[in-house]
């Protein structure tokens, strides 16, 4: 190969350290990772920067290798290449630094795992001896379809045993809402999440929360988020901005059709219990609407009404 | 990588010359093929902010006119996909078909030029202009050029994969779902709240916003709530104007498709009022007159809401009004209204029937709590007071002193019907059984 290939490789690692850089030094590009804004982002990011980490320093071992091997060796050199017939401590040694690098990442990432995914399940599978899941302080079921996100939000307190038994019957008192997961800072949430149709996820970027909705099953996830965007004005009867102006998305993760990649929601993260409840006593009376004059529900529950 | 792009080079190098750009044989190097690739990929464009091509014109209708619905109560739907099959075959089964192939030529062609002089293309939509006279009505109810513009980019962006262009309901999508999605065309709509007086089958814009807003439960129309307003005030706007332009072409073609029929009985059956000279009796003068006529009739509508009358019960009262809304429902008292006749075992067994527009439905299942028009109380005053006119679910009419308390009776029991515990015993066991046994999740539809 010609030594055009080495500067073509040095130039596109070059630039894609260089928009590393510039993603982690500009966040407001967007480029980098959302703010985190649950109790299980950090760890989650963490995660991710120990393997971003190790993998890196692989990368730019065998990238520096390479580059600089086609450079001191171009195709035009004259001769041939002598070959070696392996090297014992060579192989030994690529294949054990590997494994051990493999070993810390599993050892970091379970407890990250157990945290995220097994917390809730002990409301639905009560395994013997394990601890029982603590008292959510809301539980939503959020019914996934092609293509919007339905949420029932549970309006009284709910014990873990009662939990499954809403899930099937739900209560008079349930309120409905689409599209929209409304909680506040530091509220223990129970999501039960399901699907009508075909396979969606469930994905909340600031949250680093995302799960498979599965035909026929109810999944729990349980998540506290720990920065709130929003409060609900009463007076306005509407959100306005909180102690952060941010909109957070919630997405679809799994291809689900046509317009997968609109089946899109919103998250408000309200800073107390008290605007939560403000917030919920208007929608309940929205959707206990019996009058002309409640009954034309306008956008102005959404933060900014003249962004999508 | 196989290169076999370029064969000739246009200088073939001389012998022991290495190129960057040309490799040995005179063939463009690889490199300099990815490299060119790498910058043709990095040129490509997001279509997503895109409206309709400017050459594109709205298509003549082709597809069947369902003229009359057959009665039967048919076993099954049709298969996904099966619609338009079984849209052909319902003149077997006592249903009435006209077919647009049989238009007569001078006037199909007449036809679509008048559409699309008054209504112009997706990429540029109007409503009445020229010679409809429509005046202020066009920026009162948000037709104007520029709002069905940017309703035209919406639509072509979130809806016309199932709605289809001329909403039609049979976009790539459409023709998959149960129920299908709407066909604008007929200019009727299912969930109004206008009253029924005058006979006035139009939809408030509101009912419109409303259906966007929150989807339909139960359906494949997802709920666009967190759109923005304006945007969702332009879908709107683009939704009607279809939907006249949908309604013209159709109350066209449904009565000069019928034999022995002339053009005098438009005006006949369409403009009884207006003065119609033999020199008028044509298309150029029915068309900017019929669309004047409807959207007098939109601005009706939008005054015509049916309103609810006061809730009457205090919390402690519900029980009895549950009650008394389940004598209602059924059929067996002096004052009932009978509608566990179609909502037969509560809706768990309720026959198929046709709608207007040729396809199943079945009334609801109200033990499943799944409300395609709104679960809100008001909702389903609607529902019951206004009826569903395409669907053929009737109008309750409550007359008299009685009627708020009947009204709200009977939409209390509709909430508390898929709730077994919240339903008084003796309705319990009727509805669910003495053992009561909980409502399965039924089918939507």
């Amino acid at each position: 190969m010609h030594r055009f290939w080495s500067l073509l490789f040095a130039a596109v690692n070059l630039s894609c350290l260089g928009m590393l850089v510039v993603a982690y030094a500009r966040p407001e590009l967007g480029w980098w990772l959302p703010e985190a804004a649950s109790t299980q982002a950090p760890k989650i990011d963490g995660l991710f920067y120990l393997i971003s980490v190790l993998c890196g320093l692989f990368f730019v071992l065998t990238q520096g290798i390479l580059i600089v091997a086609i450079w001191k060796f171009p195709s035009t050199t004259p001769g041939t290449a002598k070959p070696i017939h392996g090297s014992l401590g060579l192989e030994i040694g690529w294949t054990l630094a590997p494994v051990a690098g493999l070993l810390v990442i599993t050892g970091a990432s379970l407890p990250v795992w157990k945290d995220t995914k097994y917390q809730g399940l002990q409301a639905n599978f009560p395994i013997a001896n394990a601890e029982p899941a603590p008292a959510a302080d809301q539980v939503i079921l959020v019914t996934a379809r092609q293509w919007d996100w339905h949420l029932r939000y549970a309006t009284a307190p709910l014990q873990a045993e009662g939990i499954r038994e809403w899930a099937e019957e739900g209560t008079p008192s349930d309120l409905m809402v689409a599209d929209e997961l409304h909680v506040w800072k530091g509220a223990k949430v129970t999501l039960l999440l399901r699907t009508t149709d075909v396979i969606h996820s469930f994905f909340i970027p600031v949250l680093r929360l995302k799960q498979d909705t599965l035909p026929g099953k109810t999944i729990p996830m349980r998540f506290e988020a720990s920065v709130s965007n929003v409060r609900f004005d009463p007076s306005q009867g509407r959100l306005v901005s909180g102690e952060n102006n941010s909109s957070w998305e919630i997405a679809c993760a799994e291809l689900c059709g046509g317009n997968h990649y609109r089946m899109r929601g919103k998250l408000f993260v309200h800073p107390d219990r008290k605007s939560y409840e403000a917030w919920l006593n208007h929608a309940q009376r929205q959707a206990r609407s019996r009058t002309l004059a409640t009954s034309s529900p306008s956008s102005s529950m959404q933060k900014d009404a003249s962004k999508p | 990588m196989p290169n076999t792009l370029f064969r000739k080079a246009k200088h073939a190098p001389l012998p022991g010359q290495t190129s960057l750009v040309f490799s040995r044989n005179g063939r463009l190097s690889s490199q300099t093929f990815w490299v060119i690739a790498f910058a043709f990929l990095g040129t490509c464009s997001c279509a997503d902010r895109e409206g309709y091509p400017e050459d594109l014109s709205y298509p003549a209708r082709t597809d069947l006119i369902v003229e009359e619905s057959p009665k039967l109560t048919p076993n099954n739907p049709p298969p996904p996909g099966g619609l338009e099959k079984s849209i052909t075959k319902l003149s077997e089964v006592g249903g009435k078909i006209l077919d647009p192939a049989k238009f007569p030529e001078p006037t199909k062609t007449e036809l679509i030029k008048l559409l699309d002089e008054q209504f112009g293309t997706p990429a540029q939509p109007k409503i009445g202009s020229p010679n409809a006279e429509l005046g202020d009505l066009v920026t009162k109810l948000k037709l104007d050029p520029v709002t069905l513009a940017q309703g035209s980019i919406s639509y072509r962006r979130n809806c016309l994969h199932c709605h289809g262009l001329a909403g039609d309901g049979k976009g790539s999508s459409g023709l998959w779902v149960s129920p299908a999605p709407r066909d604008f065309r007929h200019g009727r709509f299912k969930f109004i709240s206008t009253s029924p007086a005058r006979n006035l089958n139009r939809p408030r814009r509101e009912d419109i916003l409303r259906t966007l807003r929150m989807g339909l439960h139960g359906t494949s129309m997802p709920a666009f709530g967190i759109y923005p307003d304006q945007e969702l005030e332009a879908l709107t706007s683009y939704v009607i104007h279809l939907s006249i332009r949908g309604e013209i072409e159709y109350t066209v073609q449904k009565t000069l498709l019928k034999p022995n029929s002339q053009l005098a009985n438009l005006f006949e059956n369409f403009l009884p009022d207006e003065e119609v000279s033999k020199p008028q009796e044509n298309l150029s003068y029915f068309v900017p007159k019929y669309i004047k006529e409807i959207v007098g009739q939109y601005n009706t509508a939008e005054t015509q809401i049916l309103a609810p009358p006061e809730y009457p019960y205090k919390d402690s009262e519900l029980a009895d009004s549950i009650k008394r809304g389940h004598r209602l429902f059924s059929s067996q008292a002096s004052d009932a209204l009978g509608c566990v006749s179609c909502h037969i075992d509560y809706g768990r067994q309720s026959p198929w029937q046709y709608d207007e527009w040729g396809s199943l439905n079945r009334p609801s299942n109200l033990t499943a709590g799944i409300y395609k028009g709104g679960r809100r109380p008001i909702d389903l005053f609607w529902r019951v007071k206004r009826g569903i006119p395409p669907s053929k679910m009737p109008a309750v009419t409550l007359t008299g002193d009685e009627e708020a308390k009947k009204v709200w009776d009977l939409i209390n029991f509709i909430e508390a019907m898929p709730y077994p515990a919240k339903l008084p015993e003796e309705v319990r066991n009727s509805v669910y059984g003495a053992s009561g046994r909980i409502a399965s999740a039924a089918s939507p539809h």
